[in-house]
């Protein structure tokens, strides 16, 4: 569903990505572990045509995300880091906005599926998202992900920040849109959650996947030790 | 610690793009103006000097002729440009230049600039004034909106406040980084015309007084500015807030503020049109005494009187020319009725005036305009008082034209002729602008409004900032 | 696509500072055609007090001539007797008047420098007429608060205030990384979000004008389409404006100063500039200058005045008078206007060098007009309230070809040493006033603004083109 070959960044002489092959299919949950500036936001931008590859492709679904980028965004979602939506608007407004971007179409009923779905309890949904915390403004992305019937989704560190409760509640919404089918990349520092949560796992270094592995070769222990001796 | 404060402040400022184009651009702009004004500053001044002596030699020179057509003749008084004018040109350009005098008709000042310019000039001209009053403040606020809230987008803030920080100091050292780069480009600016003027041909007294006096005030008027800059930095949570708010403040205090203060003058105390105006004074004229009309009732009162007094039967027989007298005792009925006419005019100005000066309390630009341009001897009292000194002239003019006549002509001796010697004897019309001191006395309302505003703006911008929220 | 653009208007309509400032657009619309109505009102006012007394002291007149004429009344003195053509030329005079125009309250313009209302009498000249009005010059030096005022300058802030972050603001609280992964095009959103707060700003605008008109009793008088016209293509061209340096993908506090100094250029800097180098390239010749040329040139003519009247007789001998036995009552002025056309000939070179330079002033300036959209609707609001500088100079022209015929109608009566007779009263010279052959530049003016916008928002497209999604992120 997510496909990268040979897909490199540099700037200038600094490289930014070294030629990356990944796949990611249907149903996984493919985890990028590195240190800040290891590339792996660098790959998810890619992946969102936010910034142009020097070489290789991305693709998704099988669409090339330079040659046709309306079409593969058509079958994203995106998550960021830090969620930030229209303040003015209510956490229902916003999925219907954003719904509305993506030429989808609900009723108010929908809507408010999705965000229950989501994980958004009923009596915030009319609120202002100015008044919303961090982990309510994820969960309204989930929402927006799941309204968009999005086939792949990509987070960017999207847990970070969050306490265990809501870290927690995330890592199962993730779970279940990948039993749906949905193919997820992931950028995160939380070890812990990735092992959880991931099907697969990356790590990168100095924008070079270093390893890679799915998550029942490994327990715990042995991948932390993994990841330090990548990074000493 | 506060040097190390300010040193911060300038290295930020110098080394951001937008204040070295700033600076750079105010500094051009300046030194531009100042060189156009001066070169219409002497180009006026030698046009006035020519008419004035055209004017004086075509009235000494008008050959032999009666007294009273050579006061029917008159001459033209001009007002003369006080040097500051360089720097504010104040209504100048709105008030004429020249008085026609002549015997039995008090004119008005004609021809001003503006008639002449086009529409154009409506918006205003690139001089001095316009950067002093204008584009200053401007600057000010684009150097200085994100005094504080810069600070407190990216963090800073809590910072500084974490590292105890005294608020007095933090708030001196901005406020000095922000005033500094303005105190210079202003000094610069008044240096420049005080050499420029010191060099070129002297035209009036340039007083040290005066330059650092219309120095000074200015100097006060960008404090408030970086006050109320400053304060609206610290209260706003955001950068784009804090612009759009100074930029709402400066349109209201320099745009909008002086127009609808004149709006509200006009409507309060408006003036009648001018041939409102002239018709009343017909009017009166025509029902008082006139100088060609000896039937009229109050005339034939006064030859019974003069005659009396002087024991004959008709105006033959007296002593001297009753032409004349009679004339010049209408002339004087006639200055009375003029007198009273521009006293109400005179009084619908105070009464505007008055207007201005309430509404001065409500935008810092307002006595900043009106103490520039008194001090610079370009606003409408200084106009007001040539035009008043004008008409003086003209009546001491009359005055020893019909005096001749009398004295050195009898009564229907139409054909008396005076030569030369009586128009040169007639002193030139030499106006003296009004002293320092008057008009300290005229501003001292704006005066005290001005520094009124500094100080509320200075108390507002520490209690801002000493209560400023880190977030 | 319906459904995003009624999430824009509520983004916006949720702005609570937005409404304060609509409000105070309001406010400022509300005063500014206040006070436009008042001084249209006043000089309406004023035309019409004139004329009526004109009427009545003219009706005295006739009552008084007709009172002479079957013996009832007389007059010792012949300067005071109606009845004398000179008498009559000089003191009745007639109402040149320059009514206002429907839209007058718009822009007050050049109505604030001259008279609109003037009487040619018998003796002095059109073309020295001073045109000036009575008023405090710190009114004329600090300006109107009038409608134009409002579009011209406070206009375009609101338009920034509006429409300034549109796309910083998204970035920067990190919406727009949401947005851009959402399959659209970006050029289009973009241009969608400002279509929107075009038309909720055209709508606050042209509603704030209409309620103004009507609270103030105003209707909608004929060229409002036309006002609201131009008015919108120059909010359209800040909006463009906008749109480019909002696609130059900068700082919202970058973008603000950015605007801020747009303004500056256009609406301070521009015309000052434009209008300070027509003074300087097109100096007009001193009026003292003028005056003093007319003084020698009469001087001359009063020395000279028997000679220079044979002359004047040689070359009309149709004035001459048949019946000679009896003096002319009107010596003082066959003279007079003998000496006219020597003094005007005189003066003619000053006169002719003034307007010409005059000319050469208006020429540049209409040339540089396109510079600034500030200009080009200062000069379409003036243009449709009738109040531009090509409007006054056309009535002066009026006041002095009146005057001319004021003094056709006297001098060959004159001449022929006549009385005035109630007869004579009717065929007096009449003046209506005229604007319909004033050349209007409204419509280049429009159009022009409309293309500036146009060219303005093609810029913004080619800026946009060459934006990488990269650099629209980062900002």
């Amino acid at each position: 569903m997510l496909q990268a070959s040979n897909l490199s960044k540099f700037y200038g002489h600094t490289v930014a990505l070294h030629p990356l092959n990944l796949t990611v299919q249907r149903g996984e949950i493919y985890c990028l572990l590195g240190a800040n500036g290891a590339g792996k936001t660098t790959t998810i931008n890619l992946f969102l045509n936010f910034i142009q590859p020097t070489d290789g492709s991305a693709l998704v679904a099988g669409i090339d995300v330079v040659a046709r980028p309306e079409e593969s965004k058509a079958k994203l979602a995106y998550i960021p880091e830090n969620l930030m939506l229209y303040p003015n608007l209510s956490g229902l407004e916003n999925v219907d906005y954003f719904s509305a971007l993506a030429r989808q179409r609900y009723s108010r009923d929908e809507l408010t599926a999705f965000l229950t779905q989501a994980g958004l309890q009923e009596e915030a949904h009319d609120k202002r998202i100015s008044t919303y915390s961090k982990g309510m403004r994820q969960k309204v992305g989930i929402a927006i992900a799941l309204a968009k019937k999005a086939e792949a989704l990509l987070l960017d560190e999207p847990t970070s920040g969050l306490d265990p409760k809501a870290s927690n509640e995330f890592s199962e919404l993730l779970k279940k849109m990948s039993q749906r089918g949905v193919a997820t990349l992931m950028a995160t520092h939380d070890l812990f959650r990735a092992k959880e949560t991931g099907t697969h796992l990356g790590i990168m270094k100095e924008g070079r996947l270093v390893e890679q592995l799915t998550t029942d070769q490994i327990n715990h222990t042995d991948l932390e030790k993994l990841y330090l001796k990548h990074m000493n | 610690m506060i040097r190390a404060i300010l040193r911060k402040e300038l290295t930020e400022n110098v080394r951001e793009g937008r204040f070295r184009v700033v600076i750079l651009t105010l500094l051009l702009v300046t030194v531009v103006s100042v060189l156009v004004s001066k070169r219409y500053y002497e180009s006026v001044n030698e046009q006035h000097e020519r008419a004035r002596a055209n004017a004086r030699q075509e009235w000494v020179g008008q050959g032999q002729k009666n007294p009273h057509s050579a006061a029917h003749y008159g001459t033209y008084a001009f007002k003369p440009k006080y040097p500051l004018s360089l720097i504010d040109n104040g209504v100048d350009k709105y008030a004429g230049v020249s008085i026609f005098l002549e015997a039995h008709k008090r004119s008005d000042a004609q021809y001003m600039a503006a008639q002449d310019q086009t529409a154009l000039s409506r918006f205003g001209d690139l001089t001095p004034d316009f950067i002093l009053m204008f584009l200053i403040p401007l600057v000010i606020i684009l150097l200085g909106f994100n005094a504080f809230t810069r600070e407190r987008e990216s963090g800073t803030l809590r910072l500084l406040k974490s590292q105890g920080v005294p608020v007095g100091r933090l708030l001196l050292g901005k406020w000095v980084a922000l005033y500094l780069p303005i105190a210079i480009v202003t000094l610069v600016l008044f240096a420049l015309a005080a050499i420029l003027l010191s060099g070129i041909r002297d035209y009036g007294v340039f007083g040290v007084g005066a330059w650092l006096l219309l120095l000074m005030v200015f100097l006060v008027y960008y404090a408030v500015f970086t006050n109320l800059t400053l304060l609206v930095s610290a209260v706003s949570p955001r950068s784009s807030l804090s612009f759009v708010a100074l930029l709402g403040l400066w349109v209201l205090s320099c745009l909008a503020m002086p127009k609808a203060s004149s709006a509200m003058a006009d409507s309060l105390f408006p003036y009648p049109t001018q041939l409102e105006f002239e018709e009343q004074i017909a009017r009166d004229k025509r029902s008082g005494l006139n100088g060609h009309d000896p039937w009229n009732a109050a005339a034939k009162k006064l030859e019974e009187e003069t005659l009396a007094r002087h024991n004959v039967q008709t105006v033959a027989e007296l002593p001297f020319n009753w032409d004349g007298y009679f004339m010049q005792q209408g002339e004087e009925h006639e200055a009375e009725i003029y007198f009273k006419h521009y006293q109400s005019l005179k009084e619908t100005y105070q009464n505007q005036t008055r207007v201005y000066k309430t509404l001065a309390v409500l935008s810092p630009f307002l006595p900043t305009r009106f103490l520039s341009m008194a001090i610079c001897r370009t606003d409408y009292h200084a106009h007001w008082d040539f035009a008043d000194a004008a008409e003086k002239y003209r009546l001491m003019l009359v005055g020893k034209m019909n005096g001749d006549m009398v004295e050195n002509s009898k009564t229907g001796e139409w054909d008396y002729l005076a030569d030369e010697k009586l128009w040169a004897a007639v002193p030139d019309f030499d106006y003296q602008p009004l002293s320092q001191r008057t008009v300290l006395a005229l501003q001292q309302g704006n005066l005290l409004t001005l520094l009124g505003w500094w100080l509320v703006s200075a108390m507002a911008v520490y209690v801002a900032v000493k209560k400023m929220s880190i977030f | 696509m319906i459904k995003s653009l009624i999430y824009e208007w509520k983004t916006i309509a949720r702005e609570r500072w937005l409404s304060v400032l609509f409000l105070l657009f309001f406010g400022c619309t509300l005063f500014a055609v206040r006070n436009g109505r008042e001084h249209v009102g006043d000089r309406a006012a004023a035309i019409d007090k004139a004329r009526h007394e004109q009427e009545v002291a003219e009706e005295a007149t006739r009552f008084e001539i007709d009172s002479i004429a079957r013996g009832l009344k007389r007059y010792e003195q012949s300067w005071l007797d109606p009845r004398m053509l000179s008498v009559y030329g000089q003191r009745m005079g007639r109402v040149v008047a320059m009514d206002p125009q429907p839209l007058a309250f718009v822009s007050t313009g050049q109505s604030d420098l001259f008279t609109h209302y003037t009487k040619p009498k018998l003796y002095g000249e059109a073309y020295a007429l001073g045109f000036s009005e009575l008023s405090n010059p710190v009114k004329l030096l600090f300006g109107s608060f009038d409608l134009a005022f409002v579009c011209i300058y406070l206009l375009p802030l609101l338009v920034v205030a509006f429409s300034y972050n549109v796309l910083s603001a998204e970035r920067e609280s990190g919406s727009l990384r949401l947005t851009l992964a959402q399959p659209i095009s970006v050029f289009g959103w973009l241009l969608r979000k400002f279509m929107v707060r075009f038309v909720a700003l055209a709508a606050v605008v042209v509603g704030s004008m209409m309620l103004a008109f009507l609270m103030m009793g105003l209707g909608l008088p004929h060229g409002t389409v036309r006002m609201v016209a131009v008015i919108l293509s120059y909010a359209f061209f800040w909006f463009a404006l906008s749109f480019w340096v909002n696609v130059t993908g900068k700082s919202s506090g970058s973008n603000a100063v950015k605007l801020m100094s747009a303004w500056i250029v256009v609406v301070l800097l521009l015309p000052a500039i434009i209008g300070q180098l027509a003074t300087q390239l097109y100096p007009v010749p001193s009026r003292i200058n003028m005056i003093h040329q007319y003084r020698v040139a009469e001087a001359e003519a009063d020395k000279r005045a028997s000679e220079i009247l044979k002359t004047y007789y040689r070359d009309h001998p149709e004035l001459a008078r048949q019946d000679s036995s009896q003096p002319n009552r009107y010596q003082f002025w066959i003279e007079y206007f003998a000496s006219i056309d020597l003094i005007k000939e005189a003066v003619m070179p000053v006169v002719d060098r003034y307007n010409r330079q005059l000319a050469s002033q208006q020429a540049w300036v209409d040339q540089w007009r396109f510079a600034s959209p500030a200009i080009l609707l200062q000069d379409a609001l003036t243009d449709l309230s009738g109040t531009s500088a090509r409007h006054y100079s056309d009535f002066r022209q009026q006041v002095i070809a009146y005057a001319d015929a004021w003094r056709s109608y006297f001098m060959p009566r004159m001449f022929r040493n006549e009385w005035m007779t109630t007869e004579a009263l009717d065929q007096l010279p009449r003046h209506t006033y005229q604007s319909q052959h004033v050349r209007s530049s409204f419509l280049i003016d429009l159009l022009v603004m409309v293309l500036a916008a146009i060219g303005v928002l093609a810029a913004g497209w080619v800026t946009f083109r060459r934006l990488s999604t990269e650099q629209l992120l980062a900002g």
